[in-house]
Order: C-alpha cells, then sequence, then structure tokens
C-alpha cells in the first residue's frame, strides 16, 4: 500500500487537505501563519507557544484565539495567560516530565479529534525546528512517538524548513504546489535504512544504504516530474525547503 | 631544501602540538537538511582529522562521543541551562552518565524510545558519559 500525500498543500489556500494546528514555542513567520489560522479545523499552542500567537497578532489576539493551551506552563507569560483565561480558552496543564509539552499537546489534539468527530487529514506544526539544538531533537522525537499518538501524519514547519517521518513502506510526495523550494533531503534519523528506493529526485537512491557516516541525502532536490516516491524499510526523516 | 611531502609532515607535527580541536562557526541554523549535513560531517570527521571537531551556532554546540568513556568539564561559567544526549544515526545500547540533573544508569538511547533533551547539569561542574555507539553531545552556550 503506497501512502499518497502532499505536503505543502495546507499551505495553498485553495489546498483540499484538512488539518489541525498546533503551534510550539519558537519564532515563526507571518505568512506560513496566517493561512495555516485560516484553515485549521482546530488550533493549539503548546504552553511558550501562546507567547509567540500573542504577540503575531497584536492588536487582534481576540480574532486569533486558540482552541486550547496545553503544557507545564514554564514558558507560557503570565499576561498571556492571564488574557487567554480570560477569553475563554481552555488552558489545560500537563505536569509529565517523561513528555515534551508537544507530545503532550499531540496527545490531547488527538483526543479532541476523536471526541468531535472532526475529518481530518493530518497535523501540521508551527515552529519546532530553530533555535536549541535539542529542542529540534526533540521535535523529531516526537515525530517517533506521534504513530503511537495518533493515526494522522504530523509534519512539522519553520520558516523555509518542513520535517515529515516516513514510516515503513512505500510513499508518494506530490512535490508540485508550486510552494517548493529548492532542496530536499532524506535522513537517516534514528538508525540507519539498509534499502532505501527513490524516483523524482535529481539524485535518486537504488536500493541504497542510509546511514549518519556513511550517505545522508542532503542539498537533494527534484527532477521535473512532480511527484517523489521513496521505498524504505525503516523510519526515514523527509525534509523538504519552502518557497517563502 | 625539503621535498613538498617531507615539509608538509614536518608542518601537520609542529601544529599538532599547537592545538587541540578545531572549532566550527555555523552549521546548526537554517536549512533542516544542512544542520544534518554539519552532523554528518562531524561522523566523517573521524577519518579526516585526529582532533575533537565542535560546531557552535548562537547559542547551541553539538559534539560527536566515539564509544567509549567521556569526561566533560562544564564549569566554565559559559554553560548554558540546558543539555543533552542525541542518539543520532543509530541506537545506543548502554548509556551511563553522572553529573547530570537526569543522569543514565546503563540504558538505552534511541529515537523512539528515550532521547535525553532539556537536560541539564547537577552543580559537581563536570559530566562523565559512557556509550557504546556514537552519541551526540549538546548543550547551551551563554549568550
Amino acid at each position: 500500500m503506497e501512502r499518497v500525500f502532499t505536503p505543502l498543500d495546507c499551505l495553498l489556500p485553495a489546498g483540499n487537505l484538512k488539518f489541525c494546528l498546533l503551534i510550539l514555542n519558537q519564532p515563526f513567520d507571518r505568512g506560513h501563519f496566517h493561512c495555516l489560522w485560516s484553515k485549521a479545523a482546530l488550533r493549539a499552542c503548546a504552553d511558550g507557544g501562546a507567547n509567540h500567537l500573542y504577540h503575531i497578532t497584536e492588536g487582534s489576539q481576540d480574532s486569533f484565539l486558540p482552541d486550547y493551551i496545553s503544557g507545564d506552563f514554564d514558558s507560557i507569560q503570565p499576561e498571556v495567560k492571564a488574557y487567554y483565561k480570560a477569553k475563554g480558552c481552555e488552558l489545560i496543564e500537563t505536569m509529565d516530565q517523561d513528555f515534551t509539552d508537544f507530545t503532550k499537546c499531540l496527545q490531547i489534539l488527538q483526543k479532541k479529534i476523536e471526541e468531535k468527530g472532526l475529518q481530518i487529514d493530518l497535523i501540521v506544526t508551527l515552529g519546532g525546528l530553530g533555535g536549541r539544538f535539542d529542542q529540534t531533537m526533540a521535535s523529531v522525537e516526537t515525530l517517533f512517538h506521534a504513530t503511537n499518538i495518533t493515526p494522522f501524519p504530523v509534519i512539522v514547519i519553520q520558516e523555509s524548513s518542513l520535517i515529515y517521518l516516513l514510516q515503513p513502506g512505500k510513499h508518494k510526495l506530490q512535490v508540485n504546489t508550486g510552494l517548493e523550494g529548492s532542496w530536499c533531503g532524506l535522513i537517516p534519523i534514528g538508525s540507519s535504512c539498509d534499502s532505501v528506493t527513490t524516483t523524482g529526485l535529481r539524485w535518486n537512491l537504488a536500493n541504497q544504504v542510509l546511514k549518519f557516516g556513511t550517505l545522508v541525502s542532503t542539498s537533494n532536490t527534484y527532477d521535473n516530474s512532480g511527484t517523489v516516491t521513496i521505498k524504505t524499510d525503516k523510519p526515514l526523516l523527509w525534509t523538504m525547503a519552502i518557497k517563502l | 631544501m625539503l621535498l613538498p611531502q617531507r615539509r608538509v609532515q614536518l608542518e601537520l607535527t609542529v601544529y599538532s602540538d599547537l592545538i587541540d580541536l578545531i572549532v566550527t562557526l555555523g552549521g546548526l541554523g537554517g536549512r533542516f537538511d544542512q544542520t544534518m549535513a554539519s552532523v554528518e560531517t562531524l561522523f566523517h570527521a573521524t577519518n579526516i582529522t585526529p582532533f575533537p571537531v565542535i560546531v557552535i551556532q548562537e547559542s547551541s554546540l553539538i559534539y560527536l562521543l566515539q564509544p567509549g568513556k567521556h569526561k566533560l568539564q562544564v564549569n566554565t561559567g559559559l554553560e548554558g541551562s540546558w543539555c543533552g544526549l542525541i542518539p543520532i544515526g543509530s541506537s545506543c545500547d548502554s548509556v551511563t552518565t553522572t553529573g547530570l540533573r537526569w543522569n543514565l544508569a546503563n540504558q538505552v538511547l534511541k529515537f523512539g524510545t528515550l532521547v535525553s533533551t532539556s537536560n541539564t547539569y547537577d552543580n559537581s561542574g563536570t559530566v562523565t558519559i559512557k556509550t557504546d555507539k556514537p552519541l551526540l553531545w549538546t548543550m547551551a552556550i551563554k549568550l
């Protein structure tokens, strides 16, 4: 069974895919934000993500109220927390220190999707790839856990980068939205992949090993077909550029 | 009058008495694939140079620990609050640490199981790490 997916559909005003939006504690691009916010079925902030939401919507915060804010609340500014609480946003404290705010926010999101019976195609995360290196790695770790939390694909976007964890098997990515930037890559981040085969890339792989210290596909790009197929025996991180 | 090869050998000998490590500035921000390419270079670095190679950008540092025992002095006063151990590339079957707020005792580090992020220090000023596979150390730098 081949998973077909258009990673940047969510950024197209006329895109078809329905999604929920999760905002993390990192500065994010205004352009992405407005398009994603307007199309999302459900919107949530993980802890300090609420600070960024509050500041980026300055002057009209009450038109951009999240459905909930969750986390251990060690990053959210007191005035931001007070504002959203007063406006009736749900604040959900999650104290479990074994999981990150992102992971816990995702767990809550999945529950709400089920409770509300929402028909969605994916979960879009804004922020998570910039700033602290350990936090970027924590975002990747959450993508690994996401397979046990939600059946929906989870993508992470920040500025001009997107990441998406491909599960073992066959994938077809449509990369013809017009929003694709020039670079892409395949990163064997958690373990080496013994057999990866691709089409649609400038430098394709033919049943090859991807492994840190041996071969990692970075600064790759597309042929003109508009479609990339990837077959992998282990989880493999897809990353691509977004035109800003 | 020295032959070119002999001259280079001598220069390397001289420099190897003068340096302890290679510092890389930049490489951890912007394009995600480039950040990963920087990590990939650290893996190849073991075959390129005997010197440790660190990468610094803004408030983050990364350093690839080879299998074995390491002692990191973290008492310069420039250490920021967070640190982590990232099993990038392959899982580590046995990692043991001291000096961290959340230490590991002969534990598995693996994406999807356990990755050490948002860790911090105890007050000893020293971190020791024993690992069976290459393991990426990351830490905050006070700006």
